[in-house]
């Protein structure tokens, strides 16, 4: 039985969800500047001692992992781990936080950190602002997070529809709920006043329309997902391939073609150290 | 004995493993550090790797597998990718290389 959800009610029920962490937005304007010194992410994380918790914790994992000793300030943490990788620690913890709670199962969760971390590695070979490409990746599916956690029971039954009889999961969504999670998960980054790309990319991921698939954010979070679910990134009985859009992987220079070993290995490895870092 | 390509993140990459890829890391549009193919790592460029907060390389190993367990393993691979792109249409040019891109790095 199909229980219909519109975009009213998830307008009304989205208030409901815990706030976008604050962090982001400005890490977000002030992080677009490369130049932006170590002195104004600092003073973000500080500004919020849970999130400061949490990202030295991260870090410290991170440092004994490669063997240096522990740290207790972000200014050290730094200087030991470098600014490119504190910056990708902060806004994935911020995002991992508010995730998390809406995750029923951690494989959603890898999957996004996986889409998250592969975004980022597209944007950076067209030198686009890969910081947004991270966020957007890491929050590709949060409507299904948020379906999942207000409807529950109806939601394993469209998993079940998935698994059992291998309809693509926005159609059995649809069929549910009258609404996919891309529909929903634009409500949410509207509610969250996340910027236009970013809420473009979550609500296109799976077949941007062929006039934004060129966006160089909707098309790395498109292409992500595609690659991550190819390459088993977590491995799920739910991964799948359906469209490939051509115009994605222009804005992106990739010729599938030619040899793009360097591509999935540097996607691959870089999931594999990001989840020693964020388990 | 054929070889076969790994890339690694660094925490798994140990020395006397040997680079399938040149390595080149770059800070601030510098080169600083470079090293060839086949270049053999030592525990002196593991720290340098860290130092210069490198992710992850490709290093290529020895293959042991035999011949069957080979074709069995891109067997595998092949029903999985097919599994998984059981909704593309592979008659599209870009879908099918893109199967044919991911089933290359899959089976390499």
């Amino acid at each position: 039985m199909s229980i219909l959800i519109t975009p009213e009610k998830i307008q009304q029920e989205v208030v409901n969800l815990p706030a976008f962490p604050p962090a982001v937005y400005g890490l977000l304007s002030d992080l677009e500047d490369e130049n932006a010194g170590m002195m104004v992410m600092a003073q973000h994380v500080e500004r919020d001692p849970i999130l400061a918790g949490r990202v030295l914790s991260t870090a410290n994992r991170l440092l004994r992992n490669e063997g240096w000793p522990e740290v207790r300030d972000v200014y050290t943490a730094v200087s030991l781990i470098g600014f490119a990788q504190i910056r990708e620690i902060v806004l994935t913890t911020c995002i991992s936080g508010s995730n998390k709670n809406l995750a029923s199962q951690h494989l959603q969760w890898s999957h996004s950190l996986a889409a998250g971390i592969a975004a980022k590695e597209l944007a950076s070979r067209v030198k686009c602002n890969h910081d947004e490409a991270l966020v957007a990746g890491l929050l590709h599916d949060v409507g299904q997070f948020w379906l999942a956690y207000v409807r529950p029971l109806e939601f394993q039954q469209v998993r079940l529809q998935v698994e059992v009889h291998n309809v693509e999961i926005s159609e059995a969504e649809r069929a549910m709920f009258g609404v996919d999670h891309c529909e929903v998960g634009r409500i949410i980054a509207e509610h969250w006043q996340l910027p236009k790309e970013i809420t473009d990319a979550i609500a296109h991921h799976h077949a941007p329309a062929d006039k934004i698939a060129g966006n160089p954010i909707v098309a790395s979070v498109h292409l992500a997902e595609m690659i991550v679910q190819a390459l088993d990134l977590p491995h799920r009985d739910l991964n799948y391939v359906s469209r490939l859009s051509s115009i994605a992987c222009r804005a992106l220079e990739i010729d599938w073609d030619k040899d793009n070993l360097s591509l999935l290995g540097a996607i691959d490895a870089r999931y594999q150290y990001a989840l020693s870092v964020f388990p | 004995m054929s070889l076969r390509l790994r890339f690694l993140p660094l925490f798994m990459v140990a020395p006397d493993m040997v680079l399938a890829r040149p390595l080149m890391l770059m800070e601030q549009g510098r080169v600083v550090l470079n090293l060839p193919v086949d270049h053999v790592l030592t525990q002196a460029n593991l720290a340098q790797l860290r130092a210069h907060h490198a992710q992850y390389v490709c290093v290529q190993e020895e293959d042991y597998r035999g011949q069957m367990a080979r074709e069995c393993f891109e067997m595998d691979q092949i029903k999985r990718l097919q599994t998984i792109f059981y909704h593309a249409d592979l008659g599209d040019p870009e879908t099918r290389a893109f199967f044919e891109a991911v089933l290359a790095y899959r089976t390499a």
